[in-house]
Parts: C-alpha cells; sequence; structure tokens
C-alpha cells in the first residue's frame, strides 16, 4: 500500500491539521518524528496552548493580543508564582468600625461595617457585632492600570447576618436573620451592589426560606446559631445553612443547602441531610449553572459528589402567599438525602451521583470555586474609566479556600507526605503541574512540595519527634511555597482571616489578599 | 446555469451555480470578475475550467460536499473542541489517504470548510494513537535514538498521569 506523504503537504495545512488535535494528542504527535518534532516546537500557537494547558489556564475569550504577547504575559504570570513575586502590591486602610463579616470575590472586597447607632438619649443601642452596613473595596488591577477606589454604604436597612456578591451582574445579596414570630426565620435580599436598590432583574426583591424542620424546642428560634455559605453563579444563588444548636440546650446539628434561580424566585433545589455528625463538615460549590459539587468529610473519609440541579425553566413560579405561622408547609418535592444518595430514589429531573470522587482517607476536603469570572465593568457612586486591555486567561484552578479548623482526627497520618488535601487546603480537581514540563526551554519547572510534613497546628499536640520544616519553604494558604526574598513581613501579623485566592479580572491569575484587621494587603501575582 | 469542471484525467464534471460557487477557485475564475469589469466572464462556459492538480475520484467525492453544503453554511473555523454535523463525520470516514488527498485538493482548490472537516477527520484518526501507532499509519519511520526516546516519554509521562490518574 502506498501511503500518502503526510510531509509533502505544505506546513501551514500540517498546522491546520494539528491544531485540531487535543493537547495531549498534540504531545504524542511530538514524538513521533524529527520533522513533526521541530514543526510543533517551533510553532507558536503550539507553544501557547501548551504552556496554558501546563499551568492549568484556559483562555476566557478571544483576545485581540498577538500570540506572542500572550506568551509572554503566561510565563510572567508563571514566573510570578514560582517566586512568588507580586507584580502589584500594596496595602489597602479598611474602615475603623468593622465587623466580622467579609467577602472577596471578582476583584471587589466588601466587608461588613457596624456604626453604633444613636438613640435619642444619645446612647449606643446597638450591638457592634451586628453588620448594618458595608464598607466596599474596588480592588487595584494591573492590567487595567486603575488604582483602588473604595466607598462606604452606612446603613442597609437591615441586620446582615451573612451577605455575598457578584460583582458581573452588580448583585449583593444578604441574608437577614429574624427572631420575631409570625415571620420567616431566615430573609435573603437581593439588592444592587452600587446603590443597594432592589435588583432590577429579580422578579422579587427578597426570598424567603423557613426551617425545613421542627426545632428541638419550637419555642426559641435563638437557641440555634446558623452559619450561612453562600454562592452565586449566574442566575443560580446557593445558600448552606449550617444549625449548630447551642451547647446548653442541645440537639443536633443541621444542615439544608438550597438553591435559587434568584431571577424568577424560583426554588430549584433543596439538599438536606438527615442528621449531620459533628465530625461532618459540608460545603459546595458551583461548577456550573447546573451542576453543583458537593463535598463532604467524615471522620475516616472524604468526598466529592457532583450533582446536575434541575432547569429552573421547568419549575413554576409559585404563588405569592404571605409567610406566616399560618402558612402551609412548603413543597419538598426536589428535596434529597445526601448522605446515601441513592441513584434510583432521585427525584425526577435531579441526576444525583454523576460523579463520586472518593478521596484519600483522612482529607479534609472543601469545594473550591471553578468558575471564572466575567469581565465586569467598575461599579461603584464614582465609575472609573474602563479597562484599557482586554481580558487573556482566567485560571481553571482557582481557588477559594477560607481556613476551617478540621476535626482533630481528621489530620494526617505522621510521615505521610504533604499532600495538596492536607489541613484546610482545597482538593484541586485539576492537578497542579508536580512533574517538569514537556518543553524545559519554555517554562521554569514547576512548583515541588517538598517533602516534611506539615508544622504542627497550634493547639494539637505534636509529636516532638516531627522533623522541622526548612526554613526556606512557609505555609500560605495555598499550599507550601518557598518563602519571599524579601522578608516582607506581613504574614507575621496576627491576621483575622487568612488569605484567599481572587482574581479581580480575567487578564490577570489570582492574587493573595491578607486581611488584618484595619488593613489589607495585596499581592497580585 | 452551469458550469463545467475538468479534471486531472479529463472527465467532465457539470455542475449547477450554487454547488460550484462553494468552490472558491471556480467561483473567482468564473464569476468574480464581474466584480471587476462589470459583466461575468464565463456566465456559461462551455469551454469548462481544467482543475490540472484533482483526480477524478477527489473531484466527485468533493461534489458530493459542494452539493450537500449548496443551501448550508458550513463550519469554517473552530478548534479541537468543535463537534461537526454526523453526515460531515460520515462523508469523510476514516481512510487517512484518502482524507489526506481531499485535504490537499481542498486547499488547492479554496474550500474553508472542506479543509477544516479534512483536518477534524485526520485528527480523529489520529487521536489516542501512540507514536508508534501514527507511525505504522502514516509509514513514518522513527528518527530518533533510544535516549531521546526515553527522554520524550518521561517527559510525556505527566501527561500519562493527568489523562489515568490511577
Amino acid at each position: 500500500m502506498k501511503y500518502f506523504p503526510l510531509f509533502s503537504l505544505p506546513s501551514e495545512l500540517v498546522i491546520a491539521v494539528l491544531q485540531q488535535l487535543d493537547i495531549p494528542d498534540l504531545l504524542v504527535c511530538k514524538q513521533v518524528c524529527r520533522p513533526l518534532n521541530s514543526l510543533i516546537s517551533t510553532t507558536l500557537s503550539f507553544q501557547y496552548s501548551t504552556a496554558l494547558y501546563l499551568s492549568g489556564l484556559a483562555e476566557c475569550a478571544p483576545s485581540p493580543l498577538p500570540t506572542t504577547e500572550r506568551l509572554a504575559l503566561l510565563r510572567r504570570h508563571f514566573l510570578a508564582w514560582k517566586h512568588l513575586q507580586p507584580s502589584l502590591r500594596c496595602s489597602i486602610p479598611l474602615s475603623s468600625h468593622n465587623s466580622t463579616l467579609y467577602e472577596l470575590y471578582g476583584g471587589v472586597f466588601a466587608r461588613g461595617t457596624a456604626l453604633p447607632s444613636r438613640s435619642a438619649w444619645g446612647e449606643d443601642t446597638r450591638p457592634r457585632r451586628k453588620t448594618n452596613g458595608m464598607y466596599v473595596v474596588d480592588l487595584p488591577s494591573e492590567v487595567s492600570g486603575l488604582g483602588a477606589s473604595s466607598w462606604e454604604r452606612q446603613d442597609v436597612g437591615f441586620v446582615v447576618a451573612d451577605f455575598t456578591l457578584d460583582r458581573a451582574q452588580d448583585l449583593w445579596v444578604g441574608v437577614e436573620r429574624s427572631y420575631a414570630t409570625g415571620r420567616a426565620p431566615f430573609l435573603i435580599h437581593l439588592r444592587l451592589l452600587s446603590t443597594n436598590a432592589p435588583h432590577p432583574l429579580a422578579r422579587s426583591a427578597s426570598l424567603v426560606h423557613t426551617l425545613s424542620y421542627p426545632l428541638p424546642h419550637a419555642h426559641d428560634q435563638q437557641d440555634v446559631v446558623t452559619h450561612y455559605t453562600m454562592q452565586v453563579c449566574g442566575g443560580m444563588l446557593g445558600v448552606l445553612f449550617q444549625h449548630h444548636p447551642v451547647e446548653d440546650v442541645g440537639g443536633v446539628k443541621r444542615e439544608e443547602l438550597i438553591v435559587w434561580d434568584w431571577k424568577r424566585g424560583v426554588r430549584v433545589a433543596e439538599i438536606t441531610p438527615e442528621e449531620a455528625q459533628e465530625e461532618e463538615a459540608h460545603s459546595f460549590s458551583f461548577l456550573a449553572e447546573d451542576l453543583l459539587l458537593l463535598a463532604k468529610t467524615t471522620f475516616d473519609e472524604g468526598l466529592l459528589d457532583i450533582v446536575q440541579l434541575p432547569p429552573s425553566s421547568a419549575i413554576p413560579i409559585p404563588s405569592p402567599s404571605p409567610p406566616g405561622p399560618g402558612a402551609t408547609p412548603r413543597e419538598r418535592r426536589h428535596c434529597i438525602p445526601h448522605r446515601h444518595f441513592p441513584p434510583s430514589e432521585a427525584p425526577q429531573g435531579m441526576d444525583v451521583h454523576l460523579h463520586r470522587l472518593p478521596l484519600r482517607p483522612r482529607a479534609h476536603t472543601r469545594a473550591i470555586c471553578v468558575h471564572p469570572c466575567s469581565p465586569s465593568p467598575r461599579l461603584g457612586p464614582a465609575p472609573s474609566p474602563p479597562a484599557k486591555t482586554a481580558p487573556v486567561f482566567v485560571s481553571t484552578q482557582q481557588s477559594r479556600a477560607r481556613r476551617v479548623p478540621p476535626p482533630a482526627r481528621a489530620r494526617p497520618r505522621q510521615g505521610t507526605p504533604l499532600p495538596a488535601t492536607a489541613r484546610s487546603a482545597p482538593v484541586r480537581i485539576h492537578p497542579p503541574p508536580a512533574l517538569p514540563p514537556c518543553q524545559p526551554g519554555l517554562l521554569p519547572p514547576p512548583l515541588r512540595p517538598p517533602r516534611h510534613p506539615p508544622p504542627p497546628r497550634a493547639g494539637v499536640q505534636s509529636s516532638a519527634s516531627r522533623p522541622k520544616r526548612p526554613a526556606r519553604y512557609r505555609r500560605f494558604p495555598w499550599g507550601w511555597a518557598p518563602a519571599p526574598p524579601s522578608p516582607a513581613g506581613v504574614y507575621d501579623h496576627p491576621v483575622v482571616c487568612v488569605g484567599e485566592a481572587y482574581a479581580a479580572h480575567p487578564g490577570e491569575g489570582p492574587g493573595v489578599a491578607l486581611v488584618l484587621r484595619r488593613w489589607m494587603a495585596l499581592c497580585q501575582l | 446555469m452551469s458550469i463545467t469542471l475538468i479534471s486531472k484525467e479529463g472527465a467532465q464534471f457539470l455542475v449547477s451555480k450554487p454547488v460550484a460557487d462553494r468552490i472558491g477557485v471556480v467561483r473567482d475564475c468564473a464569476y468574480g470578475a464581474d466584480f471587476w469589469l462589470g459583466y461575468a466572464v464565463a456566465t456559461d462556459d462551455s469551454m469548462g475550467i481544467t482543475l490540472a492538480n484533482v483526480t477524478s475520484s477527489i473531484l466527485s467525492k468533493i461534489l458530493v460536499w459542494c452539493e450537500h453544503y449548496k443551501d448550508m453554511e458550513p463550519l469554517v473555523d473552530g478548534d479541537s473542541n468543535m463537534e461537526f454535523p454526523e453526515w460531515d463525520m460520515a462523508y469523510i470516514g476514516h481512510d487517512m489517504n484518502q482524507i489526506l488527498f481531499v485535504l490537499e485538493a481542498a486547499d488547492y482548490l479554496h474550500i474553508p470548510g472542506l479543509l477544516l472537516l479534512a483536518c477534524k477527520g485526520i485528527a480523529d484518526v489520529l487521536d489516542g494513537r501512540n507514536p508508534r501507532g501514527i507511525c505504522d499509519l502514516l509509514g513514518i519511520v522513527m528518527d530518533f535514538s533510544h535516549r531521546q526516546e526515553v527522554d520524550m516519554d518521561k517527559e510525556n509521562g505527566y501527561w500519562r498521569w493527568f489523562l489515568h490518574p490511577t
């Protein structure tokens, strides 16, 4: 059989063929013969796509920048992460009367403020821990060249129990907890971030949530303290309510995860375990508007579940009924117990148990946010000029992990190599580049975790035989990393909330923000 | 209105105008001139247009594609994630030699949609093979030394782990 000589074709045609291949197949083609190897190695678009894939990034929009500049940007981004030398570093003063609530997402840092209100007698009547205002900082960005801008809203109209925000949709969502009888205990307000008016896209200005189970002591809601985890993804809003009973009352810890279509005001899904154990920690994150990642940690296992949500357009808009004690119990069509996940008993339209990813034993899991933020204009009372550069790429493995102390028994055993999932570090879906990349000349070898176990954590008794960690590595929120060459010193302050990775603009990768009591330090990598 | 195409072997193909419009070279030859001259050079060409680089079998195969797409717009731009219609994938098949001839002819005849489809067809054939398999498929001799082969295997080992983490 006579073969067609592939390389008698002009090289543009061969390149056009190779562009239809995935990156792993492209790397296989590099191994075939020398002409193909040199063609792939020297073509700029293949260098760029390979480097992008290697570093776990993806382009979020077509960019007008030429490939050369994009490759240079990517290399600078990689080097900045490798040596932890941020391209932008600044500290921003915060409001002096802030409360404990904060949110850092999509280039906006918002901190709750608790202004003391004065009554007619001139005394402070409101406890300071009750958040009733917001201090919003539009973070500076290296790509757009804009500096930080901030504004403060002193009274949002209710006491905020927790809030989240989505800058691309100019949305902030605040939860109001009401203890008054005859009212729903949880009111979720949908407001505009810029003006605090009710959001125009939302059908109703607030969503109502009532407890789906009877309280152990129904006469007093104050016996239960609720923690909230909230996330907005496009038209979906997910809120995880974690009800902890007060110690002297007793009772069991309960969790409810409710997903709303906030624009239509429709409850899309409701995931309620029967009862949660103390050792378990649940968290969730949207992978897409209709995909939900649930993470849970039990005593000896960590699990990730991916749940497909039903389309919200199939759910009719409920007729408005005033919430009250006499209201009929609400319909629980989309309630599934996620303790067992029986696929056969899943409600129609909800495909439970798409994937179940068992993890290493005794790994502490936490759902991470993997959806990219979309480019958005600046908000606020004084809008800034539009950004000058188009977006280049976004991280596909951006983590939004807050430090959650895991139970003491969930620590990794001594002697195990430090995994990425130890302690509060998030479980990565895309594994970090751990071996040298395939093009040694193109990118420097990526970060390698040290072989030493993590340092003993405060509050947990540690064995003295544990080897000391070398001084040139430091523990950062995203894992181990070489210590920065310059002693910045910001990490040694008493940190109120440890850093979160965030992406300010799609053009720049995630940075690290350290929010201290009165100011925040910002490193953009 | 129709136009005659003559293949390398001299076989004549009578095609209608919407079909011939899919072929960039023919469009430019026959109808492109009226843009500059104000009248069409070959409105009803009895002499025919000679396509000296395309054999009869490949030309007839290409004309099937043009006939299918005479009323629709084919996909002309896309990356490796794009999905083609089923008819396209059945049309292009898995015969490597034939796809390569189609690719070359589509490039010569300026048919961007068919060019992309042929690229996709080749990529589908190459998909999931190891280097040895690609060598056998294309009739290439692997010209790396053993040491280079081992080094590149090590480089690509990361991707094996990525694709099959267990």
